[in-house]
């Protein structure tokens, strides 16, 4: 099965802690495609990419010292119309599917939107919602 | 059951006549053969006549690490050098290691209290005993050697490391018994493991001894139900003779404190004024029944208490609390006397975080304990992160009755400590 691998980086509240991720990637040369900062009220948290080279992204992190680790999340495809998000949350509430940490992906063509989720039986929800006949990234 | 029984069961008033005839000979022997002694008896205007009971030993000045440094290598020395059977050596984390001196009496008795620590325990003859220490300078591996060899034991002298030698080991020939630091100790557990071995079918192992590190009750009861084993917490430094100074019964609730052979006292660390039984204060010792290098009133800077009650295994030598930390680290929140070494037990016992750690104290008594997460820790998953960080705020708390606040950083952001580097940063000001 072909999966979505999205990137994580440990963050502790330190200011300039993106830009400085962000610019080991893009030396690296490599393009990311969207971003999701996880911070708590403790002051760290997790920054989120999704890139178009994870390997080399979690390589490049890792040889700058940074703590990152790759983990797979499922893209669920939005319809690019009014009420599109809500659709695609209607039907994860209907099928009681608990979503650990969420954010939107648009694609390399910048044509489709994807939710990005991340759910504990990626396998298992993605068999559910194809059921309500969503679909998914990479399709 | 005992080993000496009426050495262990001795009651208090011969036990109190025999200290005070051994503390007269020590007095006696230190003042006329050790020219460190004689000077500082002199000074405190303090005569070997002087002592007649116990309670006198507070008459007679203090031995710090720093005499000891000073006095190194042979300055100490109470016998002729011929009479001198072996040296061991302690390292200080700076500048001259300490030097010890043992004569074929002192070995004797060294290692006739390590059998009596041991027995305690329940080890016997038909006992294997697998040494995983490290044998050298350092007392730890070979007294315990030899106590268990005293005791008839069968003793394996592996020396630490080498996992699968160990392992084989400890199956060709049935290790019931293992001396262990506790890192080493959770390491081999995770070894066997995923060896798919199982210590309870696998292995003969019964008892542990645990120590040379600082480890929390909570590290012991893992190593007990990792390994199947009973572990035992021991207590000694080198200057003493190595491990055999206090050891805990079959009970494992508190370290009874060999008092025939070490008077102990507990002290204000600050105003080396004894403290009532029960409270928190220095350990200091004199040594009762050594002839080569008997020493005076010891500041080990280790911080225990008494344990007033009767233990009822029966033996009538006082139990103290495990090490609870070192003198000179203490700092005080809240009104509370803290020692980073507790810290520093709860961090080891926690999964997920690194060694490096650093207390910040600033103003108004807030407390930050900043610790490195491990890099194989984290999952992409910041409520993992949440969770281990409660997890050592209600730990700490636990241990040190104050909340502090948990800062988890990145793996090489804090300084890298040599040694036992400064951990606790103060910026108070009022
Ligand atoms: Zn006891």
């Amino acid at each position: 099965m072909k999966t979505l691998r999205q990137l994580s980086v440990f963050a502790e509240n330190k200011p300039g802690k993106i830009e400085k991720i962000t610019k080991a990637l893009a030396d690296a040369g490599i393009n990311i495609l969207a971003i999701s900062i996880t911070t708590t009220t403790e002051g760290f948290g997790a920054i989120k990419f999704i890139v178009d080279n994870s390997n080399l992204a979690l390589e490049t992190l890792k040889q700058n010292g940074f703590t990152a680790t790759l983990n797979e999340v499922l893209g669920i495809k939005l319809q690019d119309k009014p009420g599109g998000l809500y659709f695609v949350t209607h039907l994860l509430t209907k099928n009681n599917i608990n979503i650990e940490n969420a954010h939107v992906f648009v694609d390399g063509h910048r044509e489709k939107a994807y939710l990005l989720v991340e759910v504990e039986d990626i396998e298992d929800v993605k068999d559910r919602l194809s059921r309500e006949g969503l679909l998914f990234y990479p399709e | 059951m005992y080993w000496n029984k009426e050495a262990e069961t001795i009651d208090a008033v011969s036990l109190s006549e025999q200290q005070a005839a051994r503390l007269k000979k020590t007095v006696e022997s230190l003042y006329s053969n050790i020219q460190f002694y004689k000077k500082q008896m002199d000074l405190a205007g303090v005569k070997p006549a002087d002592i007649k009971t116990v309670s006198d030993i507070r008459k007679l000045p203090f031995t710090t690490r720093e005499d000891l440094r000073e006095n190194f290598p042979d300055g100490l020395l109470a016998i002729p050098k011929k009479d001198i059977v072996r040296l061991h050596t302690s390292s200080g984390t700076t500048g001259k290691p300490k030097a010890i001196f043992f004569s074929k009496h002192d070995i004797d008795a060294a290692s006739d209290l390590m059998a009596r620590s041991l027995y305690m325990t329940g080890l016997r003859n038909t006992d294997i005993f697998q040494n995983m220490m490290t044998y050298g300078l350092f007392t730890g591996a070979l007294m315990m050697h030899y106590g268990a060899e005293k005791i008839g034991c069968m003793v394996i002298p592996a020396g630490p490391g080498n996992t699968a030698r160990q392992i084989s080991l400890m199956q060709d020939f049935e290790t019931t018994a293992i001396h262990i630091t506790p890192s080493y100790g959770l390491y081999l557990a995770s070894v066997l493991q995923k060896q798919g071995l199982d210590p309870a079918t696998d292995l003969s192992l019964k008892k542990a001894y645990v120590g040379a590190e600082p480890y929390t009750e909570e590290t012991r009861k893992k190593i007990e139900s990792l390994l199947k084993v009973d572990a035992y917490n021991c207590y000694g430094l080198s200057e003493m003779n190595g491990p055999g100074v206090a050891f805990e019964c079959e009970r494992k609730n508190g370290l009874h404190l060999w008092e025939d052979n070490f008077l102990m006292e507990i002290l204000d660390p600050v105003t080396g004024e004894p403290i009532p039984d029960g409270e928190e204060g220095e350990l200091v010792l004199t040594t009762l029944n050594r002839e080569a290098m008997p020493i005076l009133r010891y500041r080990t800077k280790d911080i225990t208490k008494i344990l007033p009650d009767k233990c009822p295994c029966g033996r009538t030598h006082r139990r103290i609390h495990r090490i609870i930390g070192r003198a000179d680290d203490m700092f005080i929140v809240k009104g509370v006397n803290i020692y980073p070494q507790q810290i520093e037990r709860v961090l080891m016992s926690v999964k997920g975080v690194a060694e490096n750690y650093q207390i910040n104290l600033e103003n108004l008594d807030k407390m930050t304990v900043k610790v490195e997460i491990d890099k194989n820790m984290f999952d992409g998953k910041v409520e993992h992160i949440v969770t281990l960080r409660n997890e050592i705020t209600e730990r700490l708390k636990n241990e040190i009755l104050v909340k502090p606040v948990v800062e988890l950083l990145e793996p090489g952001t804090l300084p890298v400590s040599e040694g036992k580097a400064v951990r606790v940063i103060d910026t108070r000001t009022m």
